[in-house]
């Protein structure tokens, strides 16, 4: 009876393979979309940075697997009707194995890039500080024994993953033998770890260098990917349990997971295609090109649409930045306004405003940026690249002179610092060495920043380099002097720092660091 | 036979796309362009200047932080005038003598060699003008003690200002001397318009901005599309100190844009200020110049890079000729002392610097803010 109850609905079951291919075949044709409308700004950097050429193949991979499997399944079911077909678990094992690989790489790359940054300023302060603590941790990724085994592509290939992924390969299609159950658990084991690797790697990821939304794709990747995890588990279990089809035919249990798996597969392509042209405002300038495109009727050359897309690119990054500014300065004013407006006006607040005043109190300014670590770091890098680092570093070292001094002052402590450093800031090799006298201290930071020929000279008036320099050849400042001593030089330097802000206040680091303060 | 045509026609259309491709390319190439020059030339003065005209102007954010630079410049110079008008009365600081000034044993020293040399150039009546009156020691006070040139302008400073700038003739004359001592021409614009520039919905418009006055540090880069041509100007600080890191930009320049300033052959660079003591005829920033321009012109990778030099602050000279000749930096100039021959001989004698005969160099002369008139 029951093997009955199995062929009794011959046409229910073609309906519902029929309905199923189509779905799933709809779902693989958008994410082919996308994956198209991706290939055109693949030259981007916000593309470009995201290790695309893997993640295309991931994708071509998963489309295909998705277009031929629903296919097979077709076809296997209408012309040998109960046909055996199992779900490719290799494709699954495959999938996990080149996000887990994706995601090792742009951790390593994001730290690298780091540890590039710091190791361009952090020895300028303390040549010792890049062997030991948190700036020694860093170094692991820039050193070159590091970047050409673990930290290249190439080698990463060729001496781990296609060895591994060749073990686990034969190991995968071996088990059947053994059971199916055996083989599906061994899939859902190895994809976990892959899982869980990335999550780690994930959550290890530092955010507030992130420009270009990776975390967040990696998080909905993420997503996806436990969202296969659980329904191939389901699957599995599904399976094991009814594994003599007893409640339900075969065809019905594959069609059901099918669209579980469909899902996945476009979910997975279109997070790292349409998803990332959302959050990076690229698809619009794809459709306003395309829609110029067609009014003008020019058939372009690939290299004139990527010339034109990538001027609209720029365009509408800068345009971005601008409203997004203004309505940071906007609500800036607005707050500093409401504290002494009544509070009449606060009853009509909508939600932009309450939404915009939120983003207001993320505004940083100079002080703020200067005062936590991380932020300091990625205004550095930027000032580096404007060859201003050396007033950055100037009000680092002298401030600590500044504070190290103060706290030997019993009377000075409550005089309120000109700038607040961070405390885990790299500490100052000439100030924090105990061998050495305070005079010799600031002899030594006179050498290095005020004398006419000093390794990072700054740019100071006459008049307080030259009283600098008759201190620092009389050699006879008190200790209590040694306060102040640097006070207006501090004061100077984040003036003209303030310059070189400005322009910093206008790059993506700036919003992103905004952004991820909280 | 339809196949072939269409493929005869696809290789000739990609040919001639190459074609414009190339044409393209070359055109659209950008041009780097190195603005260089001593200290307080003028090189950002220019880069605004660019921008205002060739860039997307300047935006609210902008503005906003050259009305600080504006308010920093007002607060600075004016404290320098007190300060430098009390150092020649050797009248005591008021509030402040003590313990913020003069931390160190060796102001005796100063002011020993201070006054040794002003005796020698100023008689007593002359120190006698620089003599702040007893009325403005409040005022004077109250602007000393201001710290940090990034204060905004208040109602009260604004009014101390304005007071001390119309009615104390000892800040007048010491502004007379404002070569010797680094205050900026275009501080005494910001003076007269002091309320405006107080006011508190203060936007600066477009002359503030050109004449604010600012040290740059390190370098600034922007593209400007000029017609088809894409110009990528760096704008660059022009001390001493700055100066050690132009060797970084010195990569693929088209061209240098060297920036001089017509007036400053009675000013003392910035790095040198002290007092009114200064000998302008031994120091003084045209000379300074001249250095620079010497060096820049004898840099292995500028031997075949195109000069261009701009002649700044062309109607400041034609108000100083009249009263300081161009001798301080050029003894052996024997002209008249006008403009037109004056400016004739600095432009030749820059350019007798070029010893590389084949190296393009062209002269431009532009005014503070009336653009690129051409002189010649």
């Amino acid at each position: 009876g029951e093997i009955v109850m199995t062929y009794v609905s011959i046409p229910v079951g073609i309906a519902l393979l029929v309905l199923n291919t189509i779905f799933c075949w709809t779902l693989a044709s958008i994410a082919l979309y996308w994956l198209h409308e991706a290939n055109k700004l693949r030259w981007l950097p916000v593309i470009g940075n995201r290790y695309y050429i893997m993640a295309f193949w991931t994708n071509i991979c998963l489309l295909l697997a998705s277009y031929t499997h629903f296919f097979f399944v077709f076809l296997f079911f209408v012309l040998f009707w109960i046909c055996e077909i199992d779900n490719d678990d290799n494709v699954l094992y495959a999938i996990g194995y080149t996000y887990r690989i994706k995601t090792t790489f742009r951790y390593y790359n994001t730290h690298y890039n780091i540890a590039l940054s710091q190791g361009r300023w952090v020895a300028c302060l303390n040549q010792n500080a890049l062997r030991i603590g948190d700036y020694g941790q860093m170094q692991w990724f820039v050193r070159t024994s590091n970047k050409n085994t673990l930290g290249s592509p190439t080698w990463m290939f060729s001496h781990i993953c296609l060895p591994f992924f060749v073990f686990v390969l034969i190991l995968l299609e071996l088990a059947p033998i053994i059971s199916d159950f055996v083989s599906r658990a061994a899939s859902i084991i190895i994809f976990a770890m892959y899982v869980i690797t990335v999550a780690i790697l994930w959550m290890k990821m530092p955010a507030y260098v992130d420009y270009i939304h990776l975390k967040r794709e990696e998080r909905t990747l993420l997503f996806w990917c436990l969202f296969q995890l659980v329904s191939y588990i389901v699957y599995t279990i599904t399976l094991t349990i009814d594994s003599k089809d007893r409640y339900f035919p075969y065809l019905v249990y594959v069609c059901i997971f099918n669209i579980c798996f469909a899902m996945f597969d476009c979910g997975y392509i279109v997070t790292s295609t349409r998803q990332v042209l959302v959050w990076n405002d690229l698809v619009s300038i794809l459709h306003d090109y395309k829609k110029a495109r067609r009014v003008a009727s020019i058939e372009s050359s690939e290299k004139s649409t990527q010339h034109s897309l990538s001027v609209r690119y720029e365009q509408s990054r800068k345009r971005k930045a601008k409203i997004l500014l203004t309505k940071l300065d906007h609500t800036f004013n607005q707050n500093h306004d409401q504290v002494h407006d009544n509070a009449g006006e606060h009853v009509v607040i909508s939600n932009e405003t309450a939404a915009m005043s939120d983003a207001s109190s993320r505004a940083l300014t100079l002080r703020q940026i200067l005062s936590q670590k991380r932020t300091l770091e990625v205004f550095i890098q930027f000032a580096f690249g404007e060859f201003a680092h050396d007033n950055i570093l100037g009000i680092i070292e002298l401030t600590q002179f500044k504070e190290m001094m103060s706290k030997k002052q019993p009377g000075s402590e409550d005089r309120p610092s000109l700038i607040t450093l961070p405390s885990d800031i790299v500490k100052s090799q000439i100030v924090f060495d105990d061998a050495k006298t305070d005079l010799e201290k600031f002899q030594m930071l006179v050498e290095k920043f005020i004398l006419n020929n000093a390794t990072f000279c700054l740019n100071i008036p006459y008049e307080q380099r030259a009283k600098l320099i008759a201190a620092y050849e009389n050699r006879q400042p008190a200790s209590e002097e040694m306060v102040t001593i640097f006070d207006d030089c501090i004061i100077e330097l984040f003036d003209l720092i303030g310059d070189c802000f400005s322009r910093f206040r206008t790059t993506d680091m700036y919003i992103q660091l905004c952004n991820t303060n909280s | 036979m339809g196949g072939c045509m269409s493929d005869s026609q696809d290789t000739t259309d990609r040919n001639v796309e190459r074609e414009i491709e190339k044409d393209k390319k070359q055109d659209t190439r950008a041009h780097k362009l190195l603005l260089l020059g001593a200290g307080g030339s003028g090189k950002s003065t220019f880069f605004k200047q660019l921008k205002a005209i060739h860039g997307e102007g300047h935006n609210d954010r902008e503005k906003e932080g050259f009305k600080r630079q504006i308010h920093g410049q007002v607060v600075e110079s004016i404290q320098l005038l007190i300060r430098q008008c009390k150092t020649v009365t050797k009248d005591p600081l008021p509030g402040i003598k003590d313990e913020d000034d003069e931390p160190f044993g060796n102001d005796d020293l100063d002011d020993a060699r201070l006054s040794n040399s002003l005796k020698v150039e100023m008689t007593e009546t002359e120190i006698a003008q620089f003599k702040i009156a007893k009325e403005f020691d409040q005022s004077c006070q109250y602007l000393l003690e201001i710290h940090g040139s990034r204060s905004a302008l208040t109602e009260q400073l604004v009014t101390h200002v304005k007071s001390l700038w119309n009615e104390c003739p000892a800040i007048q004359a010491m502004f007379e001397h404002r070569n010797k001592i680094g205050i900026p021409d275009s501080s005494a614009f910001f003076f007269n318009d002091i309320e405006r520039i107080g006011r508190s919905d203060y936007t600066p418009d477009h002359k503030d901005i050109v004449l604010a006055r600012y040290r740059t540090t390190g370098m600034t880069e922007k593209e400007f599309h000029i017609k088809d041509a894409v110009f990528k100007v760096l704008d660059v600080g022009g001390q001493r100190n700055e100066r050690k890191k132009w060797i970084h930009f010195f990569d693929g320049v088209t061209a240098v844009l060297f920036v001089v300033s017509l007036t400053c052959y009675d000013e003392v660079p910035f790095e040198d200020v002290t007092d009114l003591a200064a000998d302008v005829t031994l120091m003084n920033s045209m000379l300074e110049s001249i250095k620079v321009f010497e060096d820049t012109l004898d840099f292995e990778c500028f031997q075949k890079t195109g000069f261009i030099l701009f002649f700044n602050k062309a109607d400041l000279m034609q108000e100083k000729i009249k009263r300081v000749p161009i001798t301080n930096a050029f003894p052996n100039y024997k002209g008249p002392q006008e403009f037109k021959p004056s400016v004739d001989y600095i432009s030749k004698y820059f350019l007798s610097l070029n010893r590389v005969p084949e190296r393009e160099m062209l002269l431009r002369f532009f005014f503070e803010y009336v653009l690129f008139v051409n002189y010649w």
